[in-house]
């Protein structure tokens, strides 16, 4: 019975590592914070009183991912959202066109459409490889790579950032 | 400015995948010898590394408390309650001719509520469990609703049974028994009892004190979520979280 007081403890103060994270994932698919935090909360039920999980910590964090992502799904919130919300309209972000601030960013993010906006999240702000991605989404890693590559595109597009731009269309060296 | 509807070159996908350690040995040689020779091309590298940068230093906001599952040391309560096992594992051994003599029905309803009302008059406090597998989709259920598992049982005969505890203090226990069961006689249906069957599963629900209305959509919702296929539960959940927005504190 101590044993697995300590076990549990164990396992809450791992999931309290990645809490923040999951909730801005949750956040991400959801663009309802109340939304996500239910989500989110109902992710952590889950995992702690799932009979086991991943030893290493990368499969944990796709295991922890996965779950939350498949429970949205099967709420159908995510196409919900697709579906019925609109994007966030932008507040004035054009204060100085040239600063590529946390505000300026956070609010270009705002504006993607959920699928590349998830794979932002999960690539540059959670560190997931593309492969590691692409098991989580369900879709081959060379759709993450395009989709990542439009969704920075576009973010750039929004923050309107005068040095950054795509080159003219060419065929890569070799 | 790039658009989002353009379809985009080969050069910014590897540009991008370069700038994430994605590519292939020999494309990563290709490009980088590229870069060497294109001030436009590493002007672009550089915007997306800058972007990556600005993106991996946002704050990840306020997120909401874990679940309540405090968990480390072990209560006074649970150290009652090994003995109070113990002594419950000897009485019963002590009974069993007296308890093979009654009706196995009347044995899961009988031990359901007595297991109910142990767990109503006096409350464990909220710890880490694993909820059984029998009860997994109503825990999840109910823990949307603020009901924590608070208290778990299986019984020799494999009778689960869950205790939650609400926010408002509402005190809930399920109970599943591994075979069909009779429906609870009529008479109980003043301690707010609901008993049905699905999938082979005999189940009762008991609450205490909890207004009748809300016990009913309660029991209504997890009939159907034992019961019904997906898409004719997903109605009454919605219903029900609306109910439970606005609902009074339990009694009790």
């Amino acid at each position: 019975m101590w044993r697995d007081e300590r076990k549990a403890s164990a396992r809450r103060a791992r999931l309290e590592r990645e809490w923040t994270r999951l909730f801005r994932y949750a956040c991400a698919l959801t663009r309802d914070r109340e939304l996500a935090g239910d989500a989110a909360q109902e992710a952590a039920l889950r995992v702690l009183t799932a009979k086991s999980e991943p030893a290493d910590d990368p499969a944990y964090r796709r295991w922890l991912y996965s779950i939350l992502r498949n429970l949205l799904i099967d709420q159908s919130r995510l196409q919900q959202r697709e579906r019925g919300t609109p994007a966030t309209e932008p507040a004035d972000w054009r204060f100085d066109e040239r600063a590529l601030s946390a505000i300026t960013v956070r609010q270009a993010l705002e504006q993607l459409p959920v699928a590349m906006k998830e794979v932002v999240v999960l690539v540059d702000l959670d560190g997931f490889s593309y492969a590691e991605a692409a098991a989580l989404i369900g879709v081959p890693a060379g759709t993450v790579m395009s989709r990542l590559s439009r969704a920075r595109a576009m973010l750039l597009s929004i923050i309107g950032g005068a040095n950054i731009r795509v080159l003219p269309n060419r065929h890569a060296a070799g | 400015m790039p658009q989002a509807d353009q379809s985009f070159p080969s050069e910014w996908d590897k540009l991008n995948a370069f700038a994430d350690g994605e590519l292939a040995p020999a494309e990563q040689r290709a490009l980088a010898a590229r870069l060497a020779t294109s001030p436009e091309a590493a002007e672009t590298l550089r915007g997306i590394v800058r972007l990556k940068q600005e993106l991996q230093g946002l704050p990840a906001g306020d997120a909401p408390p874990l679940p309540s599952f405090p968990a480390a040391s072990r209560p006074v309560w649970r150290r009652v309650a090994a003995i109070a096992a113990v002594l419950v594992i000897a009485a019963t051994v002590a009974l069993t001719p007296v308890l093979l003599r009654q009706d196995a029905s009347e044995s899961f309803l009988a031990a359901s509520l007595a297991a109910h009302e142990q767990f109503a008059i006096v409350p464990p406090q909220p710890t880490a469990m694993v909820a059984p597998a029998a009860a997994g989709p109503v825990t999840s259920e109910l823990a949307r609703l603020g009901l924590q598992p608070v208290w778990q049982a299986t019984s020799a005969t494999g009778q689960v049974r869950v205790g939650f505890i609400g926010l408002r203090g509402c005190r809930l226990s399920l109970h599943v028994s591994p075979h069909v069961e009779p429906p609870p006689p009529s008479d109980q249906s003043a301690r707010t009892l609901a008993g049905w069957n699905a999938g082979g599963h005999g189940y009762l629900l008991i609450a205490s004190e909890m207004p009748p209305a809300r016990f009913e959509i309660i029991a209504d919702f997890l009939k159907a979520l034992t019961g019904e296929p997906a898409d004719k539960v997903a109605p009454l959940r919605t219903a029900l979280l609306n109910d439970w927005r606005s609902a009074q504190p339990c009694l009790a």
